[in-house]
């Protein structure tokens, strides 16, 4: 089984979330996350008051697949994702030892 | 017990519970299950008493069983646990029966009857158990069931009338924060999308602490047993009795779909109950359903809160002192006493004046109405609505409720006692109204308070604020102080949502049309019915930015065309934070805060940085100006000359009307070369000038202003192709001269023309008068002076922020055009202490080169120095 990781574009969660689910995959997190890459923010002036934006508001997806369908997954993520601008985040992968469904107990490629 | 009868009494018990099932999935009537319960429970445990305690019919003196709990009341539901109390005269008859009462017990434990046993001396029950005076309480429910009866009268009539009386004030208290920190466990809120139906506020268990407070507030009135209806608010039995009728019957539907004691209204359960049709008509509509539950929810919740206001003294002597306080509210039509309010003359009520009065006095204080109060307003309720009111004062008594900081509590407690429907009839419709997803918590109505009242917190959080641009939220504090119409922001967020009880998917489109027509029925001015109009109409339209590139120019400007004014992009954002903070406790995380903070500030400075290139050209603009030449069909030609090349800013920024006006002004020019326009606004002034442009000509206003004394809150200066240039500015009159004396009206709009056209010198003007005195600095405010050369393609774009002092329009301007720069527009605010002012300066047909702008640096540091 593998973990797959995502930091994307804000932006982009309703096309990764809907390309997903277009290719059978419908359990992931979300999370709301603050990141910056090389780019690093820049800073804005409002009024007077100095704004750093060097954390840029990025969204976090979690899912963890059967390892036969990485592949593809990747490639889904990517394609929904990609503006290719800086800033378009990264994927990462790792590999999990065990998943259990707390339901019902079931393990491995089961509880996925 | 023998085999025989074990097997007869489990026999009588499982045909009779399933008796009563059958019956409740014909009739689904609650009570009938729990006193047909009850009944069954009573034959067997009065078998089961002659067969282990007193099989020769002796009745055993000093031993009595009791029903108390749910038991007691007769009020048992098909799974729930069984209380029973052991009473005994002494230890000694306790002791004696010892071994058959456990049998008794674990006899009914074998019939699978969840018993909660327990035995106590009369003793026991003649003092206050201070570490559990649930017990205490529980003995308020005690019924007989069999025994020493004589023994039970002495427990009903003696004992616990004296505990209660003796302890009364403790029990009370006790009650009331057992009954406090369940709610708070609940988030003290009945809005739960899986509600527990019996421990939820709202639920059975309010209630039971309803006729708990009053059993004990009757005993303090009568100093014996009373009813607890005789205690209940006259306008709420009727209603709590019925509320109550369907929370049982959910509960016993509950217990019946589980086989156990589950009181957990589940999403499937909803659904479930909906299509059986459990306290209403069978519906495939599980929201319809929920929106009757969250209606009965109410009634109790409120119940509970009315009794605990009347019945649970104050705590402590501080709070006392607090409520004492808050007496000195009182005025000639309320009396405040001890946190609630009264009438001064009850009869007064019917009279609008007082009627809504009454609400506005509880959104400025946030104290609690007084019962009969309450009892009044719903008694008058049909002879204010039946009085000749126009719409225009309608709006002007929803008004004043909308911009006080408890406008959201004032609003609900209208709502509650049907005296909202006189002012906003409309609302009606999203009473109760749920919005059935596991993301919206509340109902539509419970939404749209929360949303008012998350925006009147904002005013409050300010003192509070420290660090200003750390966090969204402390940002969006002084959004709040810079709105001026609170009232129409107010007003669009109690209808924002008004469009969900249509049939029409998109609730926006509903909600615009309702929102038009209470505008229409309020008689609002065409400029507020817009800004209503527009908030509603685009209240999504923020939150739709924050889910794309909010740094990409892109949304900037298509959020900036949309919005057209920095006024109504700060209701906007307003109206979009509050929305997402009242869907759920969560929704608006920090992160999103943030979000919602950046989006605003980069709209803002787009629109303060792109009005000179956003201009009124002719070709392109034959909409806008339609409404106004249908206004004014005489102007002709002279609308469209006036308005050439002017920012689009100030279409967006003047109604139709005063358009029309300052046309008319520009075409008097020839002969007046100086036209001004003074109105009176909310508490300040606003003087419009429109002239031909010349060099140092905003200074010289600015400065006249301040002859005068004037303190300059917000101006904008716009000139057309032609070179007229338009002024506005909004001023306070500190010294109320023109506020105190019509009569100098004249005189200081002369001034300006007696100044302009050389018949005056400005120093000598400056000279008679005093300015307007400098202001004792309460917050450090740091001078900042910017020069932005990319923003705009025809000026450079200098903005200044530094402590606002007076004179200093003046001074910068005059700084500004000894630098031999024109001011193409001028755009002035105030935020507190600071004077924010945007520049956009020209040298004779071009930009400033970088020489230049050193120079503006200089020249502006030097006069903003001290």
């Amino acid at each position: 089984m593998t973990k797959l990781e995502a930091v994307i574009q804000p932006s982009k969660l309703d096309a990764v979330k809907d390309a997903l689910l277009e290719i059978g995959i419908d359990g992931l997190t979300v999370f709301e996350v603050r990141g910056h890459g090389r780019q690093k923010g820049h800073t804005e002036f409002y009024r007077g008051r100095e704004y750093s934006v060097d954390l840029l508001p990025k969204i976090k997806i979690e899912l963890v697949l059967k390892d036969e369908r990485v592949d593809e997954v990747v490639k889904t993520v990517l394609t929904a994702a990609q503006t290719g601008k800086i800033g378009d985040g990264k994927i990462f992968l790792s590999h999990i030892d065990e998943a259990i469904r707390i339901r019902n107990e079931e393990r491995g490629n089961d509880a996925l | 017990m023998t085999l025989g009868i074990a097997q007869s009494l489990k026999a009588e018990y499982v045909e009779g519970s399933e008796r009563l099932r059958v019956e409740f999935e014909k009739n689904h009537t609650g009570r009938l299950v729990l006193e047909g319960r009850t009944a069954l429970v009573d034959s067997l445990i009065h078998q089961l008493w002659r067969h282990h305690i007193d099989p020769d019919l002796a009745q055993p003196a000093g031993l009595a069983l009791v029903a108390i709990g749910g038991y007691g009341r007769g009020s048992l539901a098909p799974f729930s646990d069984i209380d029973l109390l052991f009473l005994s005269d002494g230890e000694e008859p306790a002791r004696t029966h010892k071994d058959a009462i456990r049998a008794f017990c674990q006899d009914l434990w074998d019939l699978r009857l969840k018993v909660s046993p327990t035995t106590r001396t009369l003793e026991d029950c003649d003092r206050l158990h201070r570490d559990n005076p649930e017990f205490n309480v529980s003995l308020l429910d005690c019924r007989p069931l069999v025994g020493d009866y004589a023994l039970f009268r002495n427990l009903h009539d003696q004992v616990i009338p004296r505990t209660v009386l003796r302890d009364w004030q403790e029990l009370v208290a006790a009650l009331s924060e057992v009954n406090e920190s369940r709610h708070h466990l609940a988030g003290d809120t009945i809005f739960h999308l899986e509600p527990n139906i019996k421990e939820a506020p709202g639920g059975l268990r309010d209630y039971n602490v309803a006729c708990w407070l009053a059993l004990l507030s009757g005993f303090a009135r009568v100093r014996d047993w009373s009813h607890p209806f005789d205690s209940f608010p006259p306008s709420l039995r009727e209603r709590a009795r019925q509320a109550v009728d369907f929370m049982l019957s959910v509960r016993c539907f509950l217990h019946y779909r589980a086989g156990r004691d589950d009181n957990q209204l589940s999403w499937e359960a909803q659904q479930a109950a909906a299509e059986a049709g459990i306290g209403y008509e069978p519906t495939s509509d599980a929201a319809e359903w929920m929106r009757n539950y969250f209606r009965q929810a109410r009634v109790l919740h409120r119940l509970i809160t009315t009794l605990n206001d009347e019945v649970v003294p104050a705590r402590s002597s501080l709070f006392q002192q607090f409520q004492s306080w808050r007496n000195r509210l009182s005025n000639d039509r309320y009396s405040c006493v001890n946190g609630r309010v009264l009438l001064q003359q009850p009869t007064s009520i019917v009279e609008p004046e007082v009627f809504f009065g009454c609400f506005e006095f509880l959104a400025q204080h946030g104290m609690k109405l007084a019962a009969s109060t309450s009892q009044r307003i719903e008694q008058a309720l049909s002879k204010v609505a039946a009085q000749e009111m126009s719409g225009a004062r309608r709006w002007e008594y929803l008004r004043q409720i909308l911009i006080r900081p408890h406008a959201a509590y004032a609003l609900r407690l209208m709502q509650e006692l049907g005296a909202l429907n006189l002012l906003l009839p409309e609302f009606r419709a999203v009473e109760s109204l749920v919005i059935r997803d596991y993301y919206h918590r509340y109902t539509v109505d419970e939404h749209t308070f929360r949303a008012l009242d998350s925006i009147h917190k904002l005013r409050l959080e300010k003192g509070k604020a420290k660090e200003k641009n750390k966090s969204g939220e402390r940002s969006l504090v002084n959004l709040v102080e810079e709105t001026e119409r609170l009232d129409l922001l107010g007003l669009a967020v109690l209808l924002h949502d008004v469009g969900k009880a249509g049939v029409n998917e998109d609730h926006v489109v509903a909600s615009l049309e309702v929102a038009k027509g209470v505008c229409r029925r309020f008689q609002l001015t065409p400029e507020e019915e817009d800004t209503v109009c527009f908030l509603v109409g685009c209240h999504m339209d923020l939150s739709a930015a924050m889910r794309r590139d909010i740094f990409d120019p892109e949304t900037t400007l298509g959020l900036a065309r949309k919005v057209g004014s920095p006024e109504r992009l700060k209701m906007l954002t307003l109206l979009t934070y509050a929305d997402i903070g009242a869907v759920n406790p969560t929704a608006l995380s920090a992160w999103k805060q943030e979000n919602l903070w950046r989006v605003y500030y980069l709209t803002a400075n787009y629109l303060n940085r792109s009005v000179d290139d956003d201009r009124f050209h002719e070709a392109q603009s034959e909409e806008q100006v339609a409404r106004i030449r249908l206004l004014a069909p005489q102007l002709g030609r002279r609308l469209h000359d006036f308005l050439e090349g002017l920012p689009q800013r100030y279409l967006r920024m003047h109604s139709a009307e005063q358009i029309v006006q300052h046309v008319e002004m520009a075409s008097q020019l020839k002969s007046a070369p100086v036209q001004t326009q003074l109105r009176r606004l909310r508490g300040d002034f606003a003087l419009t000038v429109i002239t031909q442009d010349r060099p140092a000509l905003f200074a010289t206003l600015a400065g006249v202003l301040a002859s005068w004394g004037m303190n300059i809150l917000k101006a904008d200066a716009f000139a057309n192709d032609s070179g007229v240039v338009v002024d506005t500015f909004v001023f306070g009159d500190h010294y109320h001269t023109l506020e105190m004396n019509v009569q100098e009206w004249e005189r200081f709009q002369g001034s300006f023309a007696e100044v302009l056209t050389g018949q005056v010198p400005l120093e000598k003007l400056a000279r008679k008068r005093a300015s307007a005195p400098n202001k004792h600095p309460k917050t450090k405010v740091e001078t900042s002076i910017g020069v932005d050369q990319e923003t705009s393609s025809h000026s450079t774009i200098v903005e200044v922020v530094v402590r606002d002092r007076p004179g200093l329009l003046r001074r910068m301007a005059a700084a500004l055009a000894e630098c031999q720069c024109s001011i193409e527009v001028a755009l002035v605010d105030t935020e507190g202490e600071s004077a924010i002012d945007t520049f956009y300066l020209r040298v004779g047909d071009r930009k400033l080169n970088d020489e230049e702008c050193a120079q503006v640096k200089a020249a502006l540091a030097l006069e903003l120095g001290d």
